[in-house]
């Protein structure tokens, strides 16, 4: 096996209390590399199109990258796939934390999750020893709460850990696994633990990670250290909250559900207010010299001790697209969110389309359990993370994801901004065209990353105009490989420029890792990885019908701000999406072609 | 400052943005400008360089000008102002 690999993948059936280690190949490394490459694999081979995602036939497959745990920097990734609950198809998920780089030390690239346990359990892993261990006492417990109560049951403060919320407990749809306090956030998989009867996992490993060059990475890690001091000074201070205010300023800022793309109090959420008032120290994961989370704290107020790891997309989606100006009651709603154990974003998303319901008249207070669902409302955010956390009132059906909402209340469609039954992240796409090929051709539903993020280009390179189509496809698609591969590598997306991780990729870091030539290879990786999971998706039915935008953005012009009369419409967005398709080697419905599978090596890998 | 045609005795205004992180170069939130009509983005990056030291456009930040890339507009910074003219600096945005 190469270096920078542990060669070996444990599998845990929850079902037997078994467990057993399987060689990770290395043609499989070599062609796909790791991470989201191999988890994908593991996906496509063992979850077929009929399984159901809730139950015991679903598995997830966490799976770490060659750098992941690697004396560089932000070498804290790892990936999960997983069938989603939220979207009811292939999900693929990237989180930060410690328990990445633990499972590697423990002598793991790999963890798969199958079975169900027949009581509440959790799993501990030390170096080659796993245990299960009954749960049922910390049943309902937060995830936080869970997270500690594992560390102190396990006897290893500094191990990785893993655990859902009690709404993972009750297959909320859009239940989160908090990581050591970072998130495999969306599609659901906090449910497919729910499912297992898993509460947590927690590793700890005292192992050394094999290096080919160990004096050429600490020389590349060396520099990039300097070069990320004053590359990413900004998200030092600020995180990524300080996106808030430009994207307000672009008029791509969503608010009040999408219904318009500039919030005229941004002043009180953006990142000044944040800093000047609410942070309180930096988060950083494993080894990362940037500390971009903000840990922020409410110090007055009827939040008052509310604190939570605040993110832009939680800002804007809790925020300016529910109304809310109030910093408190985003801090409060992410704090909610995080100890209940459900995503912000798709959260963020069921609340704001709550209060336009309400606001329309569609639902009453009868619904939200008396709560006034207005946009602006800070006990409406609360009260209806509440209730989706706890399967109450409106809280039932939203709990079932958009794509449950839209099956049951397909009268409700023109008001959800979704994809394949993932809600949009914070931006509009009325305002960046890119941004609307980004949602629509994402791998895992409307998604910023795994879909291509591309408003940087779009506004600043000179080859585009935010507003046009053309080029937008190719530029999406080379946004689309190249998150693919940096997904598969185990790094975080923010320090990657500072090791050439780009979409022409440089530098010698994966070389001197693993001793094997990647880096002029990764482009020819990311697009395979993307191709199977498009083969995936198709084997779970989806088309080109899958692929296109929700209305709002198709059939209403935005009425106000910067981008006040823009619209993306069927029309517009087809000559994007036909565009893309040639430039995948997709037919007209959205289907991999033979010839495709055979460019990419496909027909060889999926034997 | 380069970019300002000579002996023009009409003046427009144009407003210039700090928003997020830029702020903390500028020490303020915006600076309204009356600029020589006929005046260019050239101008408007000389001043910036002159006044803050900011070097604009450039890797570290973004900027615009009514809602579009200065190297999206016609012309670049050749692009003459226009009274009523909105720009603004950014730090450079990555996604979420």
């Amino acid at each position: 096996m190469l270096k920078g690999y542990c060669g070996k993948v444990l599998r845990v059936n929850l079902t037997t209390r078994t467990s057993s280690v399987e060689p990770l190949k290395e043609t499989e490394v070599t062609t796909l590399l790791g991470g989201r490459g191999i988890a994908a694999k593991y996906y496509y081979d063992e979850i077929g199109p009929g399984v159901n995602e809730l139950g015991p036939e679903n598995k997830i497959f966490f799976m770490t990258g060659p750098l992941t745990g690697t004396p560089l920097v932000s070498t804290t990734k790892f990936q999960l796939a997983t069938k989603s609950p939220e979207t009811r198809m292939y999900l693929c998920s990237n989180c930060g934390g410690d328990f990445g780089p633990q499972l590697k030390q423990a002598g793991f690239d790999g963890l798969i999750i199958e079975g169900k346990a027949a009581g509440l359990t959790w799993l501990s892993l030390k170096d080659g020893t796993l245990e299960f261990h009954d749960a049922a006492p910390w049943k309902g417990f937060t995830s936080v709460k869970t997270l500690a109560a594992m560390r102190e049951a396990f006897g290893e403060t500094k191990a990785g850990a893993m655990s859902i919320g009690p709404a993972g407990e009750l297959l909320v749809r859009i239940s989160y696994i908090n990581v050591d306090e970072r998130a495999f956030g969306r599609g659901g998989p906090g449910a497919v633990m729910g499912s297992k009867n898993l509460k947590g996992i927690i590793v700890k490993g005292s192992g050394d990670i094999s290096l080919a060059d160990a004096e050429k990475v600490a020389a590349i890690r060396k520099a990039a250290v300097a070069d990320l001091k004053t590359s990413r000074a900004n998200h030092t201070k600020f995180g990524t909250p300080q996106y808030i205010e430009p994207l307000n300023t672009l008029g791509c800022l969503p608010t009040r559900n999408y219904q318009t793309a500039y919030f005229e109090d941004c002043d009180k959420v953006d990142a000044h207010e944040m800093v000047a008032h609410y942070v309180k120290k930096n988060y950083a994961c494993y080894r990362c010299t940037v500390a971009c989370g903000k840990m922020c704290e409410v110090k007055e107020g009827p939040y008052k001790g509310a604190v939570a790891r605040t993110e832009f997309e939680t800002v804007g989606l809790l925020g300016p697209n529910c109304g809310i100006s109030d910093f408190a009651a985003i801090v409060k709603g992410n704090q909610l969110c995080d100890e209940l154990g459900i995503d912000t974003m798709s959260a963020g998303n069921a609340v704001s389309l709550t209060m336009e319901l309400y606001e329309k008249g569609l639902i009453t207070k009868q619904d939200t359990m008396g709560i006034e669902a207005r946009f602006g409302n800070p006990e409406a955010l609360i009260g209806i993370i509440e209730l989706i956390a706890a399967r109450k009132g409106i809280g039932d059906l939203l709990a079932e994801g958009m794509y449950g909402v839209k099956k049951a209340r397909p009268e409700w469609k023109r008001y959800i901004l979704d994809v394949k039954g993932m809600p949009f992240a914070a931006y509009d796409p009325r305002g960046f065209t890119g941004n609307g090929l980004t949602n629509g051709t994402s791998n895992r539903g409307a998604c910023h990353n795994v879909g291509g993020w591309t408003i940087r280009a779009e506004l600043q390179s000179g080859k585009y105009d935010r507003y046009a189509l053309e080029g937008k496809a190719a530029l999406v698609k080379a946004a689309q490989d190249s998150r693919a591969y940096v997904d598969s590598i185990g790094m975080c997306t923010v320090v990657r420029g500072a090791f050439g991780f780009s979409e022409a990729p440089t530098g010698e870091v994966l070389e001197a890792v693993t001793g094997y030539p990647f880096t002029p290879k990764l482009m020819e990786i990311a697009q395979r990885i993307y191709c199977l999971e498009r083969v995936i998706l198709n084997r779970e039915g989806i088309r080109r019908r899958d692929d296109l935008l929700p209305e709002r953005i198709t059939k209403e012009t935005l009425p106000s701000g910067p981008t006040k009369g823009r619209i993306l419409t069927e029309e517009m967005y087809d000559v994007m999406l036909k565009d893309y398709y040639g430039l995948r080697g997709w037919d007209a419905d959205g289907v991999v072609t033979e010839e495709t599978k055979s460019k990419w090596g496909l027909k060889e890998l999926l034997v | 400052m380069s970019g300002a045609p000579n002996g023009t005795a009409t003046t427009i205004t144009i407003s210039i943005r700090y928003l997020s992180a830029i702020r903390e170069n500028t020490g303020k939130r915006q600076d309204a400008l009356a600029v020589p009509a006929g005046s260019t983005l050239s101008w408007v990056a000389a001043w910036l360089q002159e006044t803050y030291g900011l070097a604009v456009p450039g890797p570290a930040l973004m900027s615009t000008i009514n809602g579009y890339g200065w190297n999206q507009v016609s012309g670049g910074l050749s692009a003459e102002l226009h009274d009523g003219d909105e720009i603004a600096l950014f730090p450079l945005l990555s996604g979420g």
